[in-house]
């Protein structure tokens, strides 16, 4: 009965879908990316080593969602701050004001609109923390820690590089989660794209980081959150 | 028969008797079984259920960081994969734990929406048939498919767009939000369930000592504790007790009476025969016990110990009469006091017949223990014993004190006579100020560091009361639960009205078949066409699938109803299964209970039929009330029996009387002590008494027959008895059981004062033939 901790960490199907979890990866992507150098030449763990990040950096986006019970694709913006070495956020400001922030192993969620507010330990064992965990790794530029539970290939062409992950052992009734990052060669990451195991699809298309050892806006709102 | 053919014949069988005890008989320490026991068939089950069902294979297990520390979730991850490794563990959850709540909702519960989504299915439909509340239901379906929960509800909303299903977890999901907050930080609750019964000690001790060799191994830089509460840690800690108890108590008592024999009779020969005899008579009263019992209790063995200090009373009497006299004059000295043997057996017997039959679950197993032990004893020493003291003539060494007391007795006997009297008549007023124990948890307070511990824990989940809660029969599960459903109505008032906080029956989780198809029926009958066109008006609005969400069609389609043996057979099952007993004559369902006026609860559920406010403190009460009534009306039935039997014999009540004084008084004067002291008395210090009388009252009739017509040998002999008994009941002061500490005050302080009682009431005669 012996669970490996990754393991403990796949539970059934990783499902990257959460909101508060998939926004924490592309938080992490985009702020890791934006150091990615010469990826044409490079391989997966020497671009992975660059992820890690040394100053704070703050990426606006725009996140897309297209999934089989919406009748058209849904869009929200806002914008991603990651300082290091434990601390990133993301504030959702159209359609509604939504703030999510993990801070060390603190997990702060809060919707204003609704009067929502949830802070928990950031639990490895919980399924819907998956990614969070995954991208922690990231964080520290671990690739070999990933590879226990994706197979990751990179792509390079003239126009592009292409970062390609795909979840290791999925769930035998469906596919595993699929995220592709891309971005311009020898330029940070312009876009994410999660592919769901039901098929739904979520993509995030970002602008150039701002880098910063300081943003104000991410200590208020972390401030915020953690005094609510 | 030669004495060498006895001596043989003994050596030969004693030790395969012992040996066929050791090795074929159970022992079984449960408390509760030897105490407990329910009024009703409802209470029997449930004590049953707390003794060996799913109620008493929960732990509870809490993990304390410390102040303004976090348990690291890293910790949690690692101890729990290793906890689950242990041989005989069966589940593990965390106590907030909602993973198996939410992958039951879309796996189970979904395709059982038109059946569970309400207990008031009118008021529910009203509530959500209009347009305003579809149009709010369909934002709220987009909501959730936009939060972190989105991938549970995707798969409700396919088969359930109206999320019919979470409606009856609404009040479920605050719980649990309660005990989230509570979770976050300092402490990390557990439940963990084992295969094997609570009472199964040997297994949960091992369990036990794993739980805590892997929380050690892991937190060796880290400042954590464990706690642990259950069933199974109340019954390894009252094993422990006991079994250190019985060890204690056997060494000291053996030490004491080896001493007392050698300063007594001075020979080893004799103490070997003796001790040979005593193993002898405890091998068969075991193996008597187990033939008719199928076990034996240790609380038999730690009482029956004291079995010693009767038991041995005969070959003594023996000894002290035998070993004067030439060796082929011994046979006959014993023939001779045997008759007196006999009756002080009888009456002993008496005094253990009465307690067996008394009510008392435990005492029907002493009770065959002592009469086996005392039977075999009096029937070795009458006709194996004689043939085994083959030494020389020896005289008993005598007690000076014993001499001394004798004759004062003789030469102011009017006078010490009086003194009783009027000792025994203060006594008899003093009565009125005995003060009786009403809590029977006082019958333990050994375990109260348990209690509190168990409290403590208890607190820190979401706050239920675990000892009172209402108690829910049926001769079915179906006809248990449409009782309880019946009955949230009332406890929904009761909470308006603050008299209780909150109550946890088992809706959401299955209603019965009844309710269920009612539900699905007035949801068929309420849906429309019209709601319908508001509904997919509603979805166009929130920009949702009408082709994948709009069809409410489906809720009119018939679907098999869920039943309770389906649900203990889900994931969700160690949620509910300390919940629902089900066996073949009839069903319990447990409703707990948050904080509450129990005064309140009373009355609400007064004359209600199949529904019962149980609490543990006050079955436990009621029990202590009845134990002394019992013990009051066995203890008078026994003096009664003893004193018709005395009567018989002498022909003459008088004489019966003047035998039976001796006891008789020395426990109204321990009444009259414990009164003026204000010490509480239970029906333990009646069930002392009645062993002190039945044993003093041998000492009467050993007094009055002076059946070797020397009073001085016979007053030695009985002095010798005392003494042992006296030592061995007195050994008991030193056991952790309270109990055993109570039968020890009580007859030692009997015995003594009926021993010395004897020579003032009854007047030494010459020997006479009945």
């Amino acid at each position: 009965m012996a669970k490996p901790f990754g393991l403990m960490c796949k539970k059934a199907n990783f499902p990257m879908y959460s909101k508060k979890f998939r926004s924490i990866l592309l938080t992490t992507l985009a702020m890791i990316l934006y150091s990615i150098q010469l990826i044409a030449s490079d391989t997966v763990e020497s671009v992975i080593a660059r992820m890690k990040t040394q100053t704070a950096t703050k990426i606006a986006y725009t996140e897309t969602r297209d999934m089989g019970l919406f009748s058209d694709t849904w869009q929200a913006t806002g914008v991603l701050y990651a300082q290091p070495p434990n601390i990133m956020l993301k504030q959702q400001q159209q359609p509604t004001v939504e703030i999510m922030a993990i801070e060390a192993d603190q997990l702060y969620y809060h919707k204003p609109a609704t009067d929502t507010f949830h802070q928990m330990q950031f639990d490895e064992n919980n399924e819907m923390m998956a990614s969070i965990i995954i991208f922690k790794g990231l964080m520290t530029g671990d690739s070999h820690y990933l590879r226990q539970f994706y197979t990751l290939s990179i792509k390079n062409s003239a126009q592009n590089w292409s970062l390609l992950m795909e979840e290791k052992n999925p769930d035998s009734e469906q596919q595993g989660l699929k995220i592709i990052i891309q971005g311009m060669p020898e330029q940070a990451a312009h876009s994410i794209s999660i592919t769901l195991p039901d098929g739904d699809e979520e993509s995030y298309a970002l602008s150039p980081p701002e880098h910063n050892p300081y943003f104000k806006q991410l200590n208020s709102l972390l401030n915020a959150l953690k005094s609510h | 028969m030669r004495p060498s053919f006895a001596s043989l014949f003994f050596i030969i069988i004693l030790p395969l008797l012992i040996g066929l005890a050791f090795f074929t008989v159970q022992f079984k320490t449960d408390m509760s079984a030897f105490l407990i026991t329910g009024e009703n068939a409802e209470e029997i089950l449930l004590a049953s259920e707390i003794q060996s069902g799913t109620l008493s294979r929960r732990y509870i297990l809490s993990i304390d960081a410390g102040q303004n520390q976090v348990v690291a979730p890293r910790f949690i991850e690692t101890w729990l994969a290793k906890i689950k490794t242990i041989p005989e563990v069966n589940s593990l959850w965390r106590a907030n734990e909602q993973k198996n709540t939410l992958k039951s909702l879309s796996t189970l519960y979904t395709k059982h929406a038109t059946q569970l989504y309400s207990r008031e299915p009118e008021k529910t439909l009203a509530q959500i048939f209009t347009q305003s509340a579809l149009s709010q239901r369909a934002e709220a379906l987009k909501q959730a498919l936009l939060s972190p929960q989105a991938s549970v509800i995707k798969k409700i909303a396919v088969q359930d767009p109206l999320l019919l299903s979470l409606n009856g977890f609404k009040s479920f999901a605050d719980q649990f939000k309660k005990t989230a907050l509570q979770q976050t930080g300092q402490y990390a609750n557990f439940i963990l369930v084992t295969d094997p019964s609570g009472m199964d000690i040997e297994k949960q001790r091992i369990i036990q000592a794993e739980i805590k060799r892997y929380f050690s191994e892991n937190t060796k830089n880290l400042a954590y504790t464990l706690e642990m509460t259950g069933v199974p840690i109340f019954a390894a800690a009252t094993q422990t007790m006991i079994q250190t108890d019985i060890q204690q108590v056997s060494l000291l008592s053996t030490i004491a009476l080896i001493l007392l024999f050698l300063v007594l009779f001075r020979s080893f020969k004799v103490l070997f025969w003796v001790s040979s005899l005593l193993l002898f008579v405890i091998s068969v009263a075991l193996l008597t016990t187990q033939l008719i019992f199928g076990s034996v209790h240790g609380m038999t063995i730690a009482i029956g110990s004291t079995l010693i200090g009767i038991c041995i009373d005969y070959p003594i009497h023996a000894i002290v009469h035998a070993q004067g006299s030439e060796p082929q004059h011994r046979l006959q000295s014993i023939k001779t006091i045997f008759p007196s043997l006999a009756m002080g057996a009888l009456t002993t017997l008496i005094g253990y017949i009465a307690l067996g039959i008394s009510g008392y679950p435990g005492f029907q197993q002493v009770a065959i223990y002592a009469s086996t032990g005392i039977i075999s004893s009096l029937l070795l020493t009458r006709y194996l014993f004689p043939y085994l003291i083959t030494g020389k003539v020896k005289k008993v060494n005598t007690f000076k004190f014993i001499i001394i007391w004798s004759k004062f007795c003789q030469s102011f006997r009017p006078y010490l006579v009086a003194v009783v009297i009027l000792l025994s008549a203060f006594s008899v007023i003093k009565l009125d100020n005995l003060q009786w124990m009403q809590d029977l948890q006082q019958l333990t307070p050994e375990l109260d560091y348990l209690k509190l511990n168990d409290k403590k824990i208890r607190e820190r989940l979401v706050s239920m009361e675990p000892g009172r809660f209402i108690l829910v029969s049926g001769k079915t599960p179906e006809l248990a639960l449409q009782y309880s459903e019946q009955l949230y109505p009332l406890l929904e008032h009761l909470k308006q009205s603050k008299a209780l906080d909150d109550y946890f029956g088992l809706y959401p989780w299955i209603l019965s078949q009844q309710q269920q198809q009612k539900n699905q029926a007035f949801l068929a009958k309420s849906l429309t066409a019209e709601h319908q066109i508001h509904w997919q008006a509603a979805l166009k609005q929130q920009k949702l699938s009408v082709k994948r969400l709009g069809d409410l069609d489906r809720y009119s389609h018939s679907v098999k109803t869920l039943t309770p043996q389906e649900i203990l057979s889900s994931p969700i099952a160690p949620l509910i299964n300390n919940q629902l007993i089900i066996n073949a004559q009839q069903t319990l369902l447990i409703i707990w209970l948050g904080k509450h006026n129990p005064e309140a609860l009373k009355l609400a559920l007064k004359d209600r039929e199949h529904i019962q406010y149980f609490s543990q403190r006050d079955l436990l009460n009621r029990m202590a009330i009845d134990y002394q009534n019992q013990a009051e009306i066995t203890l008078l039935s026994g003096l009664a029996l003893i004193l018709c039997l005395l009567s018989w014999r002498y022909k003459s009540i008088l004489l019966a009387i003047k035998t039976l004084s001796p006891a008789v008084i020395s426990a109204l004067l321990i009444l009259a002590l414990w009164a003026s002291t204000g010490e509480a008395i239970s029906f333990l210090h009646l069930v002392g008494f009645l062993l002190a009388v039945a044993i003093c009252v041998d000492y009467g009739i050993f007094y009055q027959e002076n059946r070797s017509g020397n009073i001085s040998l016979t007053y030695q002999a009985m002095a010798a008895s005392m003494l042992t008994s006296a030592l061995v009941f007195g050994c008991l002061l030193i056991a952790q059981t309270s109990t055993l500490q109570t039968l020890a005050k009580v007859v030692t302080l009997g015995i003594i004062l009926g021993f010395l009682l004897c020579p003032i009431l009854i007047k030494p005669r010459p020997f006479i033939k009945p």
